[in-house]
């Protein structure tokens, strides 16, 4: 089998670089993108080289950032910012391979098997595209190369974003020397518990878990035990190819709340916002599902609570006032009445909408034109020109949150 | 084998629901693009088409045609009749009565039609 040549390309510190780049006046200078602490989105989003060198570290509250570091400067997040220039910089990922799969905001997967190397070599081709990046977005952009995915983000995160040629390339014959010696969380897919997990078995270093039979990963994690264990091994059965962006198990969206809500009545209405705001986007997307999670986060920042819990439907739905008993019934059913921070709900099992479709009766018929009306409404005026009255009482979110992405201002 | 073992990062990408529509508009656009751009067509392939419509004409074989304009590409297949080498155009007999009038400027690809 032919080896293949996959890059991740890792943009640092992606929204203070955005930022950087939108205000030159801002370059050289210590820069925080942080949301805004009163609605409790005072967490710093990312952090430049500078603030970062100063101890300034993504995910820490302003007001610590800001003791570190007094002369700061804290930008608020526009997050349709950052979602274009991510589109830009697939476009010029687009110019050297066609198959680029953006893992999140700021990584993109590039296969380039096959392709001409415009460089000549992985190595070459890497400089150039990161030269493309900085020229065209003014943001610095490390690359780590493998024979597949998983040696790509390795390569990238272990080695690449400490290196000053910001590249670093693994293969099959160099994985295990160069990770396994590494400590057991660095490796993909390994999260605090996890490390938690493998340490209380002695397992400290990815070549430690190398080093187990597969068998037992499998037995005691399950998939993702078989998953971890590949990874170890530096395997990965992923391809890249931008056919995946149309794949959608479902539809989720989840809210930090801007205070700890206590009151059930609040708690309940916020949930119906949400539902619709789910249903809405299934809707959008001509897909209806089968199966509803109902996710609530405590409000304990360092014992978070909460639970999680789904439920499957009695026929697959987009519509919010069939779904929101059935999250009503899970929220009455598992809440402890402990005050919440964060709440989300999610339509999972999506199938397409117009597969499943049976007919109506006359009053189902009519409500789904209703339902359809409202969302083309919505759609041409935005989601504030159409809502629900429960929406102006106190608790409620969706005037705050309308118009934002992620949360945050767009 | 587990989607989680085939697809990993599919299967663990966050992405915001805004990313992902500008992403699926992104590609809808590179599609278009794609389907509305001509073909470049070299001087064989050329050859090969005029040899194709001259052998369908001389023996009455069906032919598809793919079309390109303003509205993107399709296609039409039939019986070509009459070529108006003048005007530029192709008569095909596609079996519904009065020839369809093509515009050879169109044509960016023909084919046997089997």
């Amino acid at each position: 089998m032919s080896s293949k040549t996959i890059f991740l390309a890792d943009m640092e510190s992606f929204y203070a670089s955005v930022e950087t780049a939108r205000n030159p006046s801002l370059r050289g200078k210590p820069v925080a993108v942080c949301g805004d602490p009163a609605l409790r989105h005072g967490i710093i989003l990312a952090a430049s080289r500078e603030a970062k060198a100063l101890g300034v570290k993504t995910g820490q509250p302003a007001w610590e950032a800001q003791r570190m570091c007094p002369w700061i400067i804290f930008v608020h997040p526009h997050m349709q910012l950052y979602i274009d220039y991510s589109l830009r910089i697939t476009t010029i990922f687009e110019q050297f391979t066609d198959r680029v799969l953006p893992y999140s905001i700021d990584e993109q997967f590039l296969d380039l098997s096959g392709s001409f190397l415009p460089g000549g070599s992985p190595r070459a081709t890497a400089q150039l595209l990161i030269e493309n990046i900085w020229s065209e977005t003014g943001i610095r952009c490390r690359i780590g190369v493998g024979e597949n995915p998983l040696q790509a983000k390795m390569a990238c995160d272990c080695f690449a974003k400490k290196r000053p040629d910001l590249f670093f390339e693994l293969n099959s014959a160099n994985y295990a020397n160069l990770t396994w010696p590494l400590p057991i969380g660095s490796l993909f897919g390994v999260g605090y518990r996890m490390v938690r997990n493998f340490q209380r078995i002695g397992v400290r270093t990815i070549g430690h878990l190398a080093a187990l039979p597969r068998d037992i990963l499998r037995r005691r994690w399950g998939i993702s035990g078989e998953v971890l264990w590949l990874n170890a091994q530096g395997i990965d059965y992923s391809s890249v190819g931008p056919d995946q962006i149309q794949e959608q198990k479902g539809v989720g969206h989840t809210a930090t709340l801007p205070r700890d809500y206590r009151n059930q009545q609040e708690i309940e209405l916020v949930l119906l916002e949400i539902t619709e705001e789910v249903c809405q986007r299934t809707r959008r997307r001509q897909k209806i599902g089968t199966t509803v999670h109902l996710h609530c986060r405590g409000a304990d920042f360092d014992h978070p609570g909460g639970f999680s819990r789904q439920k499957k439907l009695p026929e697959a739905t987009a519509n919010a006032m069939t779904i929101y008993p059935t999250i009503l019934n899970l929220f009455r059913q598992h809440w402890d009445r402990k005050p919440l921070r964060a709440v989300g709900v999610s339509l999972n099992g999506l199938t397409d909408y117009r597969q499943l479709r049976l007919p109506f009766s006359a009053c189902a018929a009519k409500e789904e034109s209703l339902i359809r009306t409202a969302d083309q409404l919505r759609e041409r005026f935005g989601k504030t020109s159409l809502f629900r009255a429960s929406s102006l009482r106190p608790g409620a979110q969706l005037l705050q949150r309308a118009g934002k992405i992620g949360g945050h201002d767009a | 084998m587990s989607k989680k073992i085939n697809q990993q990062f599919a299967c663990s990408r966050m992405m915001l629901p805004e990313h992902c529509d500008s992403l699926r508009q992104h590609t809808a656009a590179v599609q278009r693009a794609e389907e509305q751009g001509r073909p470049l067509t070299d001087e064989q392939l050329r050859a090969e088409q005029q040899r194709l419509l001259e052998e369908a004409l001389y023996c009455k074989l069906r032919l598809k045609f793919t079309l390109l304009d303003e509205t993107g590409r399709s296609s039409l297949s039939g019986l070509p009749c009459r070529v108006d080498e003048t005007a530029g155009t192709i008569y095909i007999d596609t079996g519904s009565g009065k020839p369809v009038k093509i515009k050879a400027a169109s044509v960016i690809g023909i084919a046997g039609d089997s």
